[in-house]
């Protein structure tokens, strides 16, 4: 090499080494952030959904408490007072014990349902049980529970949430509906879990903003929470229908 | 034999290594696109090292036009490859439009012989273009979190740099009057072909098959 060329060979490789190292450098900066943006945003979408679950299991809890305070109140309370007057008017014996036998065994029924165990061990099959007996106990409404195909056990938090959102669904459906019949069913299908609830109450008309609510949205975030789908289809005087969609895969991570 | 035949015969070597690493990881990124680079790779080290050299010295003909229909057949082969790893639509079209733009300038390029290195500029601007664009969807893919396993993105990583280093190597040599043939040239396209070299290896050496599924 003579000496120009020696002299360009420095400058081209520097300027060829620079513009390499520089490259580099910039792909190794970008790829970095990104990827710190990335673990920091999943963590702030891990902490909302971990919210978002302990909000379901509190209001499944105050759900709970309404419960109790509407059962004590509107059937034991009433069995009691029943029985008392019973004695007041000197009935036979044997009347007021079988009164007073029955407020115990609801009592005991009750007691059994707000053990702490299985408020926090949701099993959704068997809280959808119970919440269906309650409402066949208590005559409040003729509810029945169908299940189809092998059960799966999905994610706990899964259940909560799919237990909250049928919890709440009932408790539209005995506060407004004015419904006489609720049937629910848990279909377990190869690759997807189909939750349907259906009433026969007033229904609403699904296009009305006003009446979608907070309750409706509530539902479909919620649902969208564990990667399901929700539907709410209402017909007026006919009833309402809600369908939730879970393919399993959504839930392995 | 020349300081500058030993550092060419490097580079054959280079590609040879690469094309046996792609050969024996090939079964983690047999799914993916990426499959044709093994080919790709075998086709280079065939071309350059059998064709480009030993029969151009044993038949004496003039190698150049099999370089420059390889130059060709290369930033094509990235082009269709960009088209099939990009994901947006408007993506996609901008890599068909840059591989229209290509083979003009590439069949304009056969009556101009002086014309060769800026249809490998332009070649090596369109693919620096699509390997941003590569690169940006990396960055904001979930892949971003394990990214050394992914192979396209040492694909992509490679292609950058050596592109991006062949601009100030192509234009410079042009600019101080250094020919394709001279030492100094050959030197820094060594270095290059290194670089590019080491980053395919690398990217197949890491690469694990769950992340190569596009």
């Amino acid at each position: 090499m003579d000496e120009t060329e020696i002299q360009s060979f420095l400058i081209i490789s520097s300027v060829v080494v620079l513009v390499i190292s520089f490259t580099m450098i910039s792909l190794f900066l970008l790829f970095r952030k990104k990827k710190n943006d990335l673990i920091l945003e999943k963590r702030l979408a891990e902490q909302k959904f971990e919210q978002e679950i302990a909000k379901a299991q509190i209001e499944i809890r105050e759900e709970t408490f309404r419960n109790i305070s509407w059962e004590l109140h509107d059937n034991i309370g009433q069995l009691l007072t029943l029985a008392k007057i019973q004695l007041a008017n000197n009935l036979p014996k044997d009347e007021v014990k079988e009164t007073i036998s029955k407020s115990i065994s609801e009592l005991r029924t009750l007691s059994k349902l707000i053990n702490p165990e299985t408020l926090k061990n949701i099993d959704l099959k068997q809280a959808l049980q119970d919440e269906t007996n309650r409402f066949n106990r208590l005559n409040f409404i003729n509810a029945n529970l169908e299940i189809k195909g092998n059960i799966i056990s999905l994610d706990h938090k899964t259940e909560i949430v799919f237990f909250r959102i049928l919890q709440e669904f009932f408790s539209n459906t005995i506060k407004h509906a004015k419904a006489s019949h609720l049937c629910v069913t848990l279909n377990y299908l190869s690759s997807e879990l189909i939750i349907t609830a259906k009433d026969n109450g007033l229904g609403f008309n699904t296009y009305k903003t006003n009446n979608s609510g907070i309750g409706l949205s509530n539902i479909k975030s919620r649902a969208n929470l564990v990667k399901a789908t929700a539907k709410i289809e209402s017909e007026i005087n006919k009833g309402t229908k809600l369908t939730i969609i879970y393919p399993y895969v959504n839930g392995i991570t | 034999m020349t300081y500058s035949d030993v550092l060419s015969y490097a580079v054959n070597f280079l590609e040879l290594i690469a094309a046996v690493f792609a050969l024996i990881h090939y079964p983690k990124y047999v799914q993916s696109t990426e499959r044709y680079f093994l080919h790709f790779l075998w086709l280079t080290f065939f071309i350059d090292s059998v064709v480009g050299v030993f029969f151009s010295t044993f038949f004496e003909f003039d190698n150049i036009w099999i370089y420059y229909a390889y130059t060709g057949f290369s930033f094509s082969f990235y082009c269709w490859w960009y088209y099939k790893v990009l994901l947006k639509s408007l993506h996609k079209i901008l890599s068909s439009v840059f591989f229209i733009i290509f083979l003009i300038a590439f069949f304009t390029g056969i009556f101009y012989l002086n014309m060769h290195k800026y249809i490998f500029v332009i070649g090596a601007l369109l693919v620096l273009i699509l390997t941003c664009l590569h690169l940006h969807q990396l960055s904001n893919s979930d892949y971003t979190l394990k990214i050394k396993y992914k192979l396209s993105f040492w694909i992509s990583t490679a292609l950058v740099l050596f592109n991006i280093g062949m601009f100030p190597l192509i234009l410079l040599s042009n600019y101080f009057n250094v020919r394709m043939d001279n030492v100094v040239f050959t030197n820094i396209l060594f270095f290059l072909n290194l670089v590019l070299y080491t980053c395919y290896i690398i990217g197949f050496i890491w690469t694990k098959q769950k992340y190569n599924h596009f």
